[in-house]
């Protein structure tokens, strides 16, 4: 061995290495404790299986959290997150924050619901928000902890007026949905609705759905399947495009966009997170996890924090640039629809033949 | 086709003459231990680039893989089915075989798991060996579809392992999803029941997570060893893989030990998703479980030099840094991609241990084994 | 009817596209000796480099130029970027003498690594946007063929070309010198060698054109499919791509036609979940074309070749009837109404693949010298 050459590499290796970490910004919790000190509040997220970055679900949890951490003015090392990638993972994920010091514990998904729970019930010092999750025990009676509160949304009632707004906006009577996972209970929610909004303003409207049939690594994340299928529907006259399910369905939406079809988003607003669809999309069925969170994480902070189960409003995203033409006949009628899911009138769940038994909705009243 | 990553290789497992050769063995060591240095001197460029401090990462990640009891728990119990699932890729490479559908038998193995250890009740010591034999013999059976076809039929296995990984994957989704008939009934979440407390293996020290899956892991990695070095069929096996002409005129049974290793290499991966079952809180399979495992062991086989013990080391390492991915995370805010980034380039420079070699000027040893992973892919296979 | 079919075609055509291309990367490489399954890595990273191209470029040059030249930057950049890495491949397996297949793995985890983390270090936050996609182009007069030309020649850009190229490769490779020094470094390095052949060097280049192939089929993914980048968007393509090329017995028609099967499988799946055919009669439908497929081709091979381990004139007649015969009964019969699982729908593909390997192709026997790096005696 040229221990020489070998200590000269070596050197210039370490040197490289120490180059770096001195150039790097320091956000984090590099110094612990004075930085610890500076937080009044110490938020950790964990993901569900699946990407903080995928444009839809996670990204909104992240993203509450984010606006939740700035509305109390906490610095950027008074915040983190894991990402999960394996669903064996869960409850060593979220206890490695409750083990760090954490206070407030973000999980996403429904997957997760029970195992939050169960490490809550364990760290009752420890304040934990889930998003999707119903407090429930194992039989499905409503069963809350003082310090869980379950942040739900009925995707079903922005299913319902996704589908209303394509029902009401097809000149061919040919509408389309792409959706994710058929297994997750929320994206059933979202077909359900959708096909049930579809048929309530427009019976003899033909509706295609379709659902990515893989397993949870792929049917959220197949954006080349979703391109293909939106193609397809394009194919058999479809002139409005509803996607639900990550990736998957933004793939649909970018080509159906293309395709010179309109375009329904869902979760955010997603005239805003995907901007190649911005001059077709007519309208989001927002289900608003960022306010959400946000404001659990400052009731959080301010002792206001209450247990169990709380629904965030289900609605509509402006029509942003399509809104010229959206006939105002459309939008009284929206509207209606709106008051009329939000007093119960409407069932936005009902069952139909062959339809996805997943859903689990809860009834608004 | 020189595999010299641990340097592990026949001439050492071979009854040894030249006592010489342990020591020059030993001072390849520092090839592994260099690569790996080299990759995370590398990935910390992507650290940098990031926004985070690439020291604090590592210390993060080195902390969440060992810094206490429990962070090494977590690691150990991360090894356990890369350990299995590497083993049973790695006899189907010694077998000449290209096992891509460790995945899908690995999912086959749990789903057995679960329909035995929720079919009956019986006391544990009947239970739990009956439920691991479940796992291993569907995923025996699974993989051996794969060993068929191409006995019989010559079919590429690489083809239809691919495609039995589909068809595994997504009956299993099927089956504990909406219309399936392993739905935990009662259950928002798409998963089957939870075992059995009788099928469950017992907790090494109590409520510490870690258990007796860690013993069968090992046990597997010595009977591998055995299996492969110390018996007759290890030797048909591994005949088969270097060269069938050679194993034809031999008078080696081709296509029945084409079958067998594909059906042992199987048998493996399914053992490997019912520990994970049997080991695991709940104790029931659900989705997102073990998704990876299946492709991350064939890293894990080849850079474990296809040998078992150079497996319990690259397992090892692996499981490490899939544990010490939390803290690295949550402390130092780098995205949980960097660990695949590290893990391709560690498995790149013990590899392709020249260039490590010619960065560190460490000699290369001389006279190795030579072990083809791609015996049959080619036109060998007549 | 018609509109079905021209649905299922023109579906099956763009989703065996990438696969096609994917299929040709590992041609190049594996009939030279290099075997490839960093196919997935490399169109991975074909696709990502060919939003970035295109997505920077409409980005920078703002309204200055039209969409498609923004699209063709990108192209052009992800096909060298996938190159590149090919480059990588042919360098640790070609120079360093790696297992190949150690290689493939090590392309496959850093590509995926790295597209993953620049989407969520730079894309996403930068709300960086895709310019679009190739618009169709409709061949005059050929496209006015009645069903043909709408499935074939309505197509977008990157499509004609894999026509063109799967035609010209299986041209090439069994028909120039190119292709003989190809073939012959694969089959029988050292005895290319002694006639002259640079093997390394016929390696080094098969593998690089390959890895553009594959960044072709990324690219295609982002400029003509999705038009945008997303995180491990190539979802297992690259290996379906693998198992394409090995059931095409290693010649780009066969590839295609594979691939063809393949992706008309799939798009069967979708198309099934639309709920207006009946799900029992479209499968009774396709075993009958199968069965009758498989008599027909049958019946040719043992006119043509007159081998004599063919099937008997016999069995190839009944399995023709069998199938006639079924095709007949399913258009009388009343199936029931039953929805099957799209879970098992979506098995199509595979399910075909293995009944096809088993039932059509004989042993799939590929380049013998593939995998072993080459060494000068």
């Amino acid at each position: 061995m040229h221990k020489k050459i070998f200590w000269k590499f070596f050197i210039a290796l370490a040197a490289t290495s120490i180059l770096l970490a001195a150039c790097a910004p320091a956000p984090s919790a590099g110094g612990a404790t004075e930085e610890e000190a500076g937080c009044k509040l110490k938020i950790g997220y964990v993901s569900d299986v699946g990407k903080i970055n995928d444009q839809s679900f996670n990204q909104a949890s992240w993203t509450g959290v984010q606006a939740g951490a700035e509305a109390l003015g906490l610095d950027s090392s008074c915040y983190s997150f894991i990402e999960t990638a394996d669903s064996a993972d869960y409850e060593t994920n979220i206890n490695s924050f409750v083990q760090e010091g954490y206070n407030v514990i973000v999980t996403s998904g429904f997957a997760m619901g029970q195992v939050t729970r169960k490490v809550a019930s364990e760290n009752p010092d420890v304040l934990f928000i889930g998003i999707d999750q119903q407090q429930v025990n194992e039989n499905f009676e409503p069963d809350p902890y003082d310090n869980v509160a379950g942040l739900n949304f009925h995707e079903d009632i922005g299913g319902f007026l996704a589908g209303a707004t394509a029902g009401l906006m097809t000149k061919s009577n040919v509408v389309g949905g792409v959706f994710g996972c058929q297994f997750i209970p929320a994206v059933a929610r979202y077909e359900v609705g959708y096909h049930n909004g579809v048929t309530y303003v427009n019976p003899d409207a033909s509706i295609i759905d379709v659902y990515h049939p893989g397993s949870i690594d792929q049917c959220f994340s197949d954006s080349a399947f979703g391109s293909e299928t939106a193609q397809s529907f394009i194919n058999e006259g479809a002139d409005v495009v509803y996607g639900a399910g990550g990736l998957t369905a933004n793939g649909a939406l970018i080509t159906a966009c293309n395709q010179g079809a309109m375009v329904i988003g869902t979760d955010m607003d997603q005239f805003l997170t995907l901007p190649e669809v911005k001059d077709c999309i007519l309208t989001s069925a927002m289900k608003d996890i960022v306010t959400g969170v946000s404001d659990l994480i400052v009731a959080a902070s301010d002792g206001t924090f209450q247990g169990g189960d709380t629904y965030g409003p289900s609605m509509l995203a402006p029509f942003h640039n399509l809104d010229s033409q959206v006939p105002d006949g459309v939008k009284t009628q929206l509207i209606d629809i709106a008051n009329k899911l939000s007093t119960g009138e409407i069932d936005p769940c009902a069952p139909f033949q062959d339809s996805n038994p997943n859903t689990f909705c809860i009834p608004v009243k | 086709m020189r595999l010299e990553v641990f340097r592990i290789t026949e001439s050492e497992i071979a009854p040894r003459t030249a006592t010489g050769k342990a020591v020059s063995h030993l001072s390849n060591l520092g090839v592994p231990v260099f690569a790996i240095f080299t990759a995370l001197v590398v990935a910390s460029l992507a650290i940098f680039l990031s926004g985070s401090n690439p020291i604090e990462a590592y210390l993060a990640l080195a902390a969440g893989a060992f810094g206490d009891l429990d962070s090494l728990i977590t690691t150990m119990i991360k090894t356990i089915p890369l350990l299995i699932a590497g083993l049973g890729v790695a006899l189907a490479f010694r077998g000449g075989l290209f096992n891509i559908g460790v995945e899908g038998q690995l999912f086959v193995g749990s789903i057995a798991a679960v329909i035995v250890g929720t079919g009956f009740h019986a006391p544990i010591y009947i239970h739990i060996p009956v439920t691991l034999l479940a796992g291993i013999f569907s995923g025996a059976l699974w993989a051996a579809i794969a060993g068929f076809l191409k006995a019989k039929y010559g079919a590429n296995e690489v083809i239809t392992t691919i495609m039995t990984n589909y068809i595994a994957i997504r009956i299993i989704t099927w089956s504990i999803g909406a219309y399936g008939p392993l739905r935990k009934a009662a259950s928002v979440v798409p998963e089957t029941n939870s075992i059995f407390e009788s099928a469950r293996l017992p907790e090494l020290i109590p409520g510490a997570r870690l258990h007796a899956g860690i013993l069968i892991a090992l046990l597997a990695a010595l009977l591998i060893f055995l299996l492969l070095f110390r018996t007759t069929l290890g030797i048909e096996i591994r005949t088969v893989g270097m060269n069938l002409h050679a194993a034809r005129y031999a008078g080696i049974n081709v296509n029945r030990t084409i079958v067998l290793t594909m059906a042992l290499s199987g048998g493996l991966a399914g053992l490997a998703g019912a520990v994970q079952v049997m080991g695991l809180s709940p104790y029931n399979f659900t989705t997102g479980f073990n998704v990876g495992y299946g492709f991350d062991s064939i890293a894990v086989a080849v850079l474990g030099s296809i040998h078992p013990l150079g497996i319990l080391l690259s397992s090892l390492l692996f499981g490490a840094m899939d544990a010490g991915a939390r803290l690295m995370q949550l402390r130092a805010r780098v995205p949980i991609e960097i660990i695949t980034i590290l893990q391709g380039l560690i498995l790149m420079f013990v590899a392709a241990n020249q260039i490590i070699r010619s960065l560190y000027h460490i000699r290369a040893p001389k006279g190795q084994g030579e072990v083809n992973l791609t015996q049959s892919w080619g036109g060998s296979t007549d | 009817m018609d509109v079905i079919l021209v649905g299922l075609f023109s579906l099956a055509i763009i989703k065996a596209t990438p696969l096609v291309y994917g299929a040709l990367c590992g041609i190049l490489g594996e009939r030279s000796g290099v075997i490839n399954i960093g196919i997935e890595g490399m169109m991975l990273i074909g696709a990502f480099m060919a939003f970035m191209g295109s997505a920077l470029f409409g980005k920078w040059t703002g309204a200055a130029f039209s969409p498609n030249l923004a699209l063709i930057v990108g192209l052009a950049i992800g096909v060298l970027s996938a190159a590149l890495v090919a480059a990588l491949h042919a360098v640790l397996s070609i120079h360093y003498k790696i297992d190949q297949v150690i290689s493939g793995t090590v392309i496959n985890l850093l590509a995926a690594g790295i597209t993953d983390y620049a989407a969520n270090v730079y894309i996403d936050p930068s709300h960086l946007s895709g310019v679009g996609v190739f618009p169709e182009v409709p061949i005059p007069l050929l496209s006015q063929i009645p069903i043909l030309g709408k499935i074939f020649f309505s197509q977008q850009p990157m499509v004609y070309f894999m026509f063109g190229l799967v035609i010209f490769l299986q041209y090439a490779i069994f028909n120039t010198p190119w292709g003989l020094r190809m073939r012959s470094v694969g089959e029988h390095p050292s005895a290319a060698d002694t006639v002259g052949i640079n093997v390394n060097r016929t390696r080094y280049i098969n593998v690089i054109l390959g890895g553009a192939l594959a960044g072709l089929g990324g690219a295609f993914l982002v400029l003509e499919s999705v038009g945008r980048f997303q995180k491990l968007m190539t979802a297992g393509r690259g290996f379906i791509a693998l198992a394409v090329m090995i059931f095409g017995r290693w010649t780009p028609v066969g590839a295609f036609l594979a691939a063809l099967l393949f992706g008309f499988a799939e798009a069967l799946g979708v198309r099934l979940q639309f709920g207006d055919i009946n799900h029992l009669y479209a499968l009774v439908v396709i075993i009958a074309v199968i069965v009758l497929f498989v008599g027909a081709v049958g019946l040719i091979r043992s006119w043509v070749i007159r081998s004599r381990s063919s099937r008997s004139l016999v069995v190839n007649l009944s399995l023709i009837g069998l199938g006639a015969l079924t095709l007949i009964a399913a258009k009388l019969i009343q199936f029931p109404d039953m929805a099957i699982p799209i879970e098992f729908l979506g098995l199509l593909p595979y399910i075909l693949t293995i009944l096809a390997l088993t039932g059509l192709v004989r042993k799939a026997v590929g380049p013998a010298a593939i995998g072993r790096p080459y060494e000068k005696q």
